[in-house]
């Protein structure tokens, strides 16, 4: 099994560029509607907007989300390269956890900043972008490296559009070789290392975030 | 007032007609979709390269119509909806022309026999397809052969234990079959034939009645691109004709299917 390996190498880059292009677009598509979601007032069209896209992320199944992306864009006129697809399908599942993830981490800050940067003499836009923000998104880090994880692991239903990652390259070598197991196992080991590395990552800033706070504590 | 309209309605369909062949031409490639992991006719060998019945048939035929064959890699149980979406030009994945199939698509002439048959373990004690009263059967999602299960036990009343499953691979369903999940497989004899030559346990039996017509592999084509698709079967006429075909088939089947093949395209 050992002399496939590097045959899994060139669609394992291919889960990875995947996964961290659609984490990157989500974290900024999160980051921007879950402060928009925060600075605006309850009723608004665009919070009403984003609640209903959140809703629908995370009430359908991703491999849903995947055959929609790859069957209903082109019905609209949009025919991409199925990497892209990936991209998109994957982005859009991920945004409605990353707002939802800014979303929580913005309105975890004090109200008191909020409150001295007025009396600073800014207004809401710049105290959002140089006093809410820098401390919201070192909240937000470590869900997001769990996000990474989430992604790299729900990459793998790709295989269903015959987007060539990991998986799929391992199903294209069992319909050769018909060892299912013996590639079960081995994609479990290319996954495994992948996944803890961002994981463990994750824990790392959790872990900064918390001694950070017990430090401001203290000074208090 | 009529008459006028309805010949520019001809004239402005036989031009559309005209576009998939002259596309194809003017591409200077044709686009063909296929589903990898179907040995032998699409399969990865072992140096990673595409291989296979269809990766030569398409070869031989891009030859004879001066232009690149190129293939595309979809999911088969949505083979049909991505190619009228504009995916590729025909689907030339080892597909066996149905009736329900012929609702959408077109089929060129047949290109190989596409003859069902059961893959069982050699100690499962079934050798007839009488035989699967009370077992577990599958077959592939979205391929014939499911349907052809359920006609079976109509025709000689027996039930099966349990419903009829559907696998996506082919590997999968043998590993399952393995681990005594399954009882019987149905697939197209050749594909369950390649694997029962890498595994002595399991035996292929025939799976034919008169509930189902004899069945052929051809390509689909788009309903519009009949243009397309008569091209095709003139270069397989060809490729019958001077014994390229039965020569590839020798090569990935170990026998010729070509005296067998008829030379009208299958329809309904």
């Amino acid at each position: 099994m050992a002399e496939v390996f590097p045959r899994l190498l060139p669609p394992l880059w291919v889960t990875i560029k995947v996964s961290f292009i659609s984490l990157f677009l989500a974290f900024i598509i999160g980051l921007f509607f879950g402060s928009l979601n925060c600075i605006s007032s309850k009723f608004n069209p665009i919070n009403i907007i984003t609640r209903f896209y959140v809703w629908i992320v995370l009430c359908t199944p991703i491999i849903i989300q995947i055959y929609a992306a790859y069957l209903l864009l082109p019905k609209v006129g949009i025919k991409l390269d199925v990497f892209w697809v990936g991209v998109i399908a994957l982005t859009f599942n991920s945004a409605g956890y990353q707002i939802e993830i800014s979303r929580a981490s913005i309105s975890s800050i004090d109200k008191g900043q909020y409150e001295a940067s007025k009396t600073l003499g800014m207004n809401i836009f710049s105290s959002m972008i140089y006093i809410i923000l820098p401390q919201a998104i070192k909240r937000m880090l470590p869900a997001t490296a769990n996000e990474a994880s989430h992604l790299i692991k729900a990459s793998s239903i790709l295989s269903v559009i015959a987007l060539l990652e990991l998986h799929k390259a391992a199903i294209n070598l069992q319909g050769n070789s018909f060892k299912f197991i013996e590639l079960l196992v081995l994609q479990a080991m290319i996954y495994l290392p992948i996944v803890l590395c961002t994981s463990y990552i994750a824990n790392i800033l959790q872990k900064r975030n918390q001694s950070k706070s017990t430090k401001i504590d203290l000074i208090k | 007032m009529k008459t006028i309209s309805l010949i520019i309605a001809l004239l402005f369909s036989g031009s559309v007609f005209a576009g998939a062949l002259d596309d194809v031409k003017s591409a200077g490639k044709f686009v063909f979709g296929l589903e990898v992991g179907y040995k032998p006719f699409e399969y990865m060998d072992d140096s990673g390269k595409l291989v296979g019945y269809d990766i030569d048939v398409s070869k031989e035929i891009g030859r004879r119509l001066g232009v690149e064959a190129v293939h595309q890699d979809t999911n088969w149980s949505t083979v049909i909806q991505t190619m009228y979406d504009g995916g590729f030009d025909l689907i030339l994945g080892g597909m066996t022309a149905t009736e329900k199939r012929f609702q959408k698509v077109n089929f060129s002439i047949p290109y190989m026999n596409a003859a069902s048959g059961i893959i069982v373990m050699k100690d499962s004690g079934i050798s007839d397809r009488s035989d699967l009263d009370g077992k577990k059967v599958s077959a592939g999602a979205g391929t014939p052969q499911l349907d052809q299960l359920k006609m079976s036990a109509d025709e000689l009343n027996i039930s099966y234990d349990g419903d009829t499953k559907s696998y996506d691979s082919d590997a999968v369903a043998y590993e399952a079959m393995r681990s005594k999940r399954i009882d019987a497989y149905a697939s197209t004899m050749v594909s369950l034939l390649e694997f029962a030559k890498t595994d002595d346990n399991f035996t292929v039996l025939s799976f034919a009645s008169d509930k189902w017509s004899q069945e052929w592999t051809s390509m689909a084509f788009t309903k519009e691109d009949d243009d397309l698709r008569m091209a095709f079967d003139d270069a397989i006429r060809a490729m019958k004709s001077d014994g390229t075909l039965a020569k590839i088939q020798e090569n990935w089947f170990g026998q010729s299917f070509v005296d067998a093949l008829p030379d009208t395209s299958p329809t309904w």
